[in-house]
């Protein structure tokens, strides 16, 4: 069993959508699965890199994509890899199965579900067999920092990726069960008001510019 | 009344953004249309300077700062994108991403769900023109509820989503006189 993972945030090594990678591959290796790791910001750079990346997909089983949710929908890198892989995959002998990881900075896993829509057609387009997907939310609060040890805030993500990755090793599809997982609410909707503005408190505090953060530098 | 249109689209020769352009200038808007694809814009990468280190503003010095701007400061903007698997094309896609210090990084509610709250006053009414070159009624179902769930983050007083076809001779004025704007 041979998969493939893509990682496609814009931040590369310190995201969320890294973490959860470098989680699951974790994971599949202790399953007896070999994996290659790919960075969507070279990917979309050196065409050495996505040529190297076609050849592992073309012989691998399984393609996963981890993301953030930009604007609703993949970030413009994404994108632009997905436009580059249509121009440039050939499907005829190939049996790659393609499954996506979204993680968002709202408390609602909902806010990554046309994004997860627009992979299945990105699958179908490209004669890829689409085998579902996860959705996490409050992924920003990892900060790209090591999911096993990120505690609650990955409380839910965590067993959703060994789920994932035991499927993934027998050759079967996203589990509904990993589905529902990563779903679940890390922060109740109630008090993610609070935790949210406490969130971007503590990061504005860093640059000093508590007292600009409601400025409008664009109109009079 | 200022429209902006952004317009990733130049290749095809009904040029949709020309023929909006000619519309609105005809209604007496004074109309301003970008040609994304001949200016230099990075993909955000995500650093949220915008939001903490310089509130409001990108810290990259390309073209997309004063696309923001120019947002901001329209009554009416339309966005014009090829249909790609149901989503915006990677050039608008591109532009689009850059503009998120229009937001508020603090949240808001909007029928129950939560949102970036608003960074200004006011935000312009929106027409998004999808052009679909695949012919996949799949897609353009998706891209309808994509902007759906955008137009909620960005606050749009009013928007339209329109599905376009290649060679199709648009008609936005009633589209326009529909959301009850006019110049």
């Amino acid at each position: 069993m041979n998969i493939v993972l893509v990682i496609g945030s814009p931040k590369g090594v310190k995201s969320t959508s890294n973490s959860v990678i470098k989680y699951l591959s974790s994971h599949l290796e202790n399953l007896g699965v070999a994996t290659q790791t790919f960075f969507v910001n070279k990917l979309i750079r050196k065409p050495e890199t996505m040529q190297e990346f076609l050849s592992a997909s073309k012989s691998a089983d399984t393609l996963v994509l981890s993301a953030p949710l930009y604007n609703d929908s993949q970030p413009a890198s994404v994108v632009k890899f997905m436009e580059e892989f249509s121009e440039r995959w050939v499907a005829e002998g190939t049996d790659l199965r393609f499954a996506a990881i979204f993680n968002n900075g709202f408390p609602e896993a909902e806010h990554n579900d046309v994004a997860l829509e627009i992979c299945e057609a990105f699958a179908s387009a490209n004669s890829l067999e689409w085998i579902g997907g996860l959705s996490y939310a409050g992924g920003q609060a990892v900060d790209g920092g090591d999911l096993a040890s990120a505690g609650g805030v990955a409380r839910f993500i965590r067993p959703a990726l060994d789920l994932l990755a035991g499927a993934l090793s027998n050759g079967e599809s996203v589990p509904a069960e990993a589905k529902a997982l990563s779903r679940k609410y890390v922060t109740p909707k109630w008090l993610f008001g609070f935790v949210g503005k406490r969130f971007w408190k503590s990061k504005v505090k860093k640059y000093g510019t508590q007292k600009r953060l409601n400025e409008r530098p664009y109109t009079p | 009344m200022k429209a902006l249109v952004l317009d990733s689209i130049t290749t095809i020769t009904t040029e949709p953004g020309s023929q909006v352009v000619a519309e609105l200038t005809g209604k007496g808007f004074d109309v301003e249309h970008i040609d994304l694809t001949k200016l230099n814009i990075k993909y955000c990468t995500g650093c949220f300077e915008c939001w903490v280190k310089t509130p409001g503003i990108c810290k990259f010095k390309d073209d997309a700062p004063e696309i923001s701007r120019k947002v901001i400061n329209s009554d009416l903007v339309i966005l014009i994108s090829e249909i790609v698997y149901g989503g915006f094309s990677s050039t608008f896609k591109a532009m689009w991403d850059r503009n998120l210090g229009l937001l508020h990084p603090h949240f808001t509610k909007i029928k129950g769900e939560y949102h970036h709250k608003k960074r200004y006053k006011r935000y312009p009414a929106l027409i998004i023109l999808g052009l679909d070159t695949a012919h996949e009624e799949k897609w353009n179902d998706i891209f309808i509820r994509l902007l759906d769930r955008n137009m909620a983050n960005w606050h749009a007083p009013i928007y339209r989503t329109v599905i376009i076809a290649e060679n199709q001779p648009l008609d936005v004025g009633p589209i326009v006189d529909g959301m009850g704007i006019s110049a």
